[in-house]
């Protein structure tokens, strides 16, 4: 904080009044802000990019990144407060808020990010496994991604649990009780007993106990019945990690809504049964403090119950799954003393029955009306019957598969079905193989010599993996709903609409595009296989063919490399350590821009939910608060405020930070006084004949242009200056901010000799027409900035361009290309009705700059060779 | 790859247990023996017991430190083994100086997958050429 303080005062020079800053340390100010915001942005998408499996980064990274982001940021929002004194002081608070909710995800434990007692699944993801468990997590993710039927549920959190401990102390006899346990003092036998027979006397807190309740009457209102009441599982968070404890702990079934706070003691309680303890004991150093979270769901009515192993533990190498099923309750199958229907089903071909084998089910067990359940004799005609139809087989089998390659792990799944026939599936965790498969993962060149290679080493890896099936090529947008399930998405662009059909592909293979763009970060949330920049690769391979994607060695091959399918799914998924997770949760408060619209009413700050909001609306403030600042002092001699005149009606203020604008010019400038050199590159382009009104626009809407180079925001301070085009120069930086036609476009950039100092920033958002012409128009932006060397990021119709690292000519270059762009872009959205069209305005703008750009030799006069 | 056919043996060594997830999988695909270790003291038992051709090592670590495991392995233990430094940007100035300690190149975390591969194979192409002379 000190360092933070003479930062401000160095600011400052001396740190005066802010209201009485002087022309010098309001544009040291401004351009202090704009260098953060790029920074900012910068670093964050550095953090997003590494989540992709590509990159090998350790904890200490999130560390460093995250404060520096931190820092940028910070730094932002003073460096506002003293352009604004005191109007956004919102704004302190809303980043102190997130600073402290991400120093406490970093910091892990202490403060919880969670606080919630009770999750219901619609408010669970994937990276909530501390605090709700495996289990927990799996249901919540096998219903949204999935689409699967689970019974009503919800979750019991660790934070929870914590507050159980604390209200009886119970940490203090836990710990001493384990210490005395490790010593040898006591048997692991009486440490459990003591334990847990302190956990049953214990009282819930009465928070704890009204939510449990409450839940739990929830739950029994979803389709009610005299006989069904909850089931209550374990799911503690390490449960399901690398180690052996899965399945340990306690389950229980039927639990009447009076007896849920018991119930709830007794599966916490089995975190410390004897077996568990004396496991621990052996492995005590891998393992944290104890604790638990509980799955509370609603009990089903199951004719049939059973469980499914999508590989046979013994032999993974068998093409088959295993399902074991009763009539009735699970209970007669997982505990393994009765006999019950054993199938084979392929795992290859999922609808495929391999062997049935149907016992003599003499006994079920079935929920009673008190609650428990109870075991009974079947009917003799059903005792020789198959409790499952060969239907339900073959659907139990197809399901499994997509539980299974969601999760890249081996599946033990548990399920039900319905006397209506509907399958409900009531946890699944990985299964635990007790012969490991060839632990040595199969190299490309032995692969190689047995599949024909169809592309090697061509494109960038977005989303490392191995994914396989039928491929499908993506042309246009009613194409969508032809993708089959467990496809090899193959497309020419990155378009964002191939988001809504991510989750059922099993590869993505996209010409062009980076790992920084939209569908590249679909692609990570949803881990889906990607390899984006394989020129050609949609006229190279065929709809229909079966094809395996390599996305870790970037290697494409014909045919389904089995060998590598196995090699996928017995390996520990990378995007699910630590670190990921970890990563994944702070950058949800970082990345995510909800703040667009500055002339949305919601544009404030309060409204800022992540730092990104807080980066767009210090910004975007902060060339506000200049102009206003400036307006002071408006076009006498000594301003620095220049109106250009020049055929274009483009209406374009420049505010000259020094050696932008010829030296003594009058308020009046033309274009040869502009000096700037980014400046005076663009607006050269946009002079080019043709490029300012390049297209045909319909009569009507001629007058409709002269009316929106002005738009408005209503929150901004001076009326004569709304929606003003705007340049804030020096002779090497521009800061272009254009309002036209309501759309927005920002370019930041810097351009000199040095080529580590060099950079473009360009965004582009909004426009006249509705959502999807405006996310086309925003596609077919990032992929002309990609072209030209640009890492693109886009949402919904905001496309990010950044490059940087470029020579002086290459960036003039660049800016040039922009300058046509908007001129080019400036009505587009209206024309893009169709996803075919952005293809052909690719190739429209292609050929445009090659036209264009003949004449760029003969009109283009170089400001500096002059 | 001392004699013939047999892979090149790599050793890792990082604190943090992600470091070795990520890279032993990926080695190993590539063709090469692979030991990891979080603990350097362990690691240090372990080149006592058996030569490696390579290894992969963090400086800043809870006991012995990098610096000390490798000065140990290259002027006791094992002077022809090459070794690759894996550091944080904060350790950068001190993988510098491992140079002088004849380590053969430093990666500063985090790093491309691709980039670590690289090093790998230059190292083996030296160690290679070690061998003809």
């Amino acid at each position: 904080m000190d360092s933070l303080l003479n930062w401000t005062k160095k600011v400052l020079k001396g740190g005066k009044g802010a209201r009485d800053l002087g022309l010098g340390d309001l544009f040291r100010t401004f351009s202090q802000l704009l260098s953060m915001n790029n920074r900012a942005l910068e670093l964050i998408s550095d953090a997003s990019e590494k989540l992709g499996g590509n990159y090998v980064f350790d904890r200490q990274y999130i560390e460093k990144i995250t404060s520096e982001i931190l820092d940028a940021v910070e730094k932002q929002v003073i460096l506002l407060d003293i352009l604004a004194p005191g109007k956004y002081k919102a704004l302190f608070g809303s980043f102190y808020r997130l600073k402290g909710e991400i120093e406490a995800e970093l910091s892990g434990r202490p403060a919880r990010a969670i606080k919630d007692f009770i999750l219901f699944y619609q408010e669970i993801d994937r990276d909530m496994a501390d605090a709700v468990g495996g289990k927990n997590v799996a249901l919540a993710e096998i219903k949204r991604q999935l689409g699967m039927n689970i019974p009503p549920s919800c979750a019991v959190t660790t934070a929870a649990f914590d507050a159980f401990v604390k209200k009886n102390n119970l940490d203090e006899l836990i710990n001493d009780t384990l210490s005395r346990m490790d010593k040898g003092l006591i048997s692991a036998e009486e440490a459990s007993k003591k334990i847990q027979s302190e956990i049953e006397v214990s009282p819930l807190p009465v928070t704890l106990q009204f939510q449990l309740n409450k839940a739990a009457l929830l739950l029994m209102q979803e389709h009610p019945s005299s006989t069904l009441f909850l089931a209550m599982r374990s799911s503690a968070p390490e449960e399901d990690g690398d180690n052996s404890l899965a399945g340990q702990f306690k389950s229980l079934l039927n639990v009447p809504p009076f007896f849920v706070e018991k119930a709830y003691k007794i599966v916490v309680a089995s975190l410390f049964s004897k077996w568990v303890l004396e496991y621990r004991r052996t492995l005590a150093p891998i393992f944290r403090r104890p604790e638990m979270a509980v799955v509370l769901q609603k009990m089903v009515d199951a004719a049939a119950s059973g469980v499914l192993f999508t590989m046979d533990p013994s032999d993974p190498c068998q093409d088959h799954m295993i399902i074991r099923a009763n009539w009735g309750l699970g209970t007669t199958v997982v505990s393994g003393k009765d006999k019950n229907d054993r199938f084979l089903v392929s795992r290859s071909d999922p609808g495929k029955i391999v062997s049935m084998d149907i016992m003599q089910k003499r006994f079920k067990e079935i929920p009673v009306a008190p609650g428990g359940t109870k075991r009974v004799e079947v009917p003799e005609e059903l005792q020789l019957k198959s409790c499952l139809s060969i239907e339900q087989i073959g659907e139990l089998g197809s399901m499994a598969m997509k539980i299974e390659r969601h999760f890249k792990r081996p599946q033990d799944i548990e399920f039900s079905v319905t006397g209506q026939g509907q399958i409900v599936i009531l946890q699944t965790r990985p299964l635990r193989l007790n012969k490991v498969p060839d632990a040595r993962p199969v190299g490309v060149a032995e692969l190689s010599r047995k599949y024909r290679v169809i592309s090697k080493g061509r494109g960038v890896i977005v989303q490392s993996g191995i994914g396989s099936g039928p491929v499908y090529i993506f042309r246009y947008e009613h194409d969508l709903d032809g993708v089959p399930q467990g496809a090899v998405l193959v497309a020419r662009f990155p378009s964002p609409i191939l988001a809504s059909v991510l989750s059922r592909c099993s590869a993505l293979l996209v010409e062009s595009g980076s790992e920084t763009c939209h569908l590249a970060a679909i692609a990570r949330e949803h881990r889906i296989p990607a390899i984006f920049g394989l020129t050609g690769i949609s006229e190279t391979l065929k709809n229909g063919m079966v094809v395996t994607v390599d996305a870790e060695e970037d290697v494409i091959y014909e045919g389904e490399v089995r060998e590598l399918q196995f090699y996928t799914i017995s390996a520990d998924p990378i995007e699910e350590s630590k670190e990921y997770r970890l990563l994944r949760r702070i950058l949800k408060k970082i990345e995510p821009l909800n703040l667009i619209d500055p002339a949305d009413p919601d544009f404030r700050p309060e409204a800022c939910r992540t730092l990104h909001d807080i980066i767009r609306f210090t910004h975007e403030k902060g060339v506000e608060e200049i102009i206003s600042h400036l307006m002071e002092n408006r076009f006498d001699a000594s301003s620095p405020l220049h109106k250009l005149v020049w055929k274009v009606p483009l209406d374009l203020v420049i505010i000259d930070l020094g050696g932008g604008v010829e030296e003594g010019a009058d308020a009046d400038i033309d274009i040869s006084q502009i000096t700037s050199l980014g400046l005076r590159e663009m607006l050269e382009a946009l002079a080019i004949p043709g490029v300012w009104s390049s297209e045909p626009v319909p009569v009507d809407v001629r007058s409709f242009i002269a009316s929106i180079t002005r738009t408005f925001s209503p929150e901004i301070s001076r009326p004569e200056f709304i929606g003003q085009n705007l340049a804030v120069v020096s002779r090497h930086y521009t800061n272009l901010a254009l309002r036209l036609g309501y759309h927005f476009n920002m370019i930041d950039t810097y351009v000199g000799d040095e080529v580590s100092d060099n950079y473009i920033y360009f965004r582009f958002f909004g426009g006249v027409t509705e959502l999807p012409q405006r996310r086309r128009r925003a596609t077919l932006i990032g992929m002309i900035l990609s072209e030209n060397d640009f890492l693109v990021e886009q949402r919904e119709d905001m496309v990010i361009g950044r490059l940087k690292g470029m020579t002086k000519d290459e960036i003039l270059q660049r800016l040039h290309m922009l300058g046509m762009l908007v001129g080019f872009t400036r009505q587009l959205d209206v024309f893009m009705t169709g996803e075919k069209s952005i293809e052909e305005q690719l190739e429209n703008f292609r050929r445009f700059m090659e036209v264009k750009n003949g004449k760029r030799q003969q009109s283009h006069q170089h400001p500096d060779s002059r | 790859m001392g004699n013939g056919n047999s892979p090149t043996s790599i050793l890792i060594l990082d604190d943090e247990p992600i470091v070795s997830k990520r890279l032993k999988p990926f080695l190993e695909r590539k063709g090469y023996e692979i030991e990891a270790f979080t603990d350097s003291l362990q690691a240090l038992e372990r080149v006592k017991q058996r030569p490696f051709n390579i290894i992969i090592t963090d400086l800043k670590m809870e006991g012995l430190d990098g610096m000390q495991f490798l000065t140990k392995v290259k002027e006791e233990l094992s002077p022809e083994t090459e070794i690759i430094v894996i550091t944080g940007f904060a350790t950068l100035a001190t993988a510098k100086q491992s140079f002088q300690k004849g380590v053969f190149d430093f990666l500063a975390k985090p790093f491309k997958l691709a980039e670590l591969e690289e090093v790998v194979k230059k190292a083996e192409m030296k160690i290679k050429k070690g061998q003809q002379q």
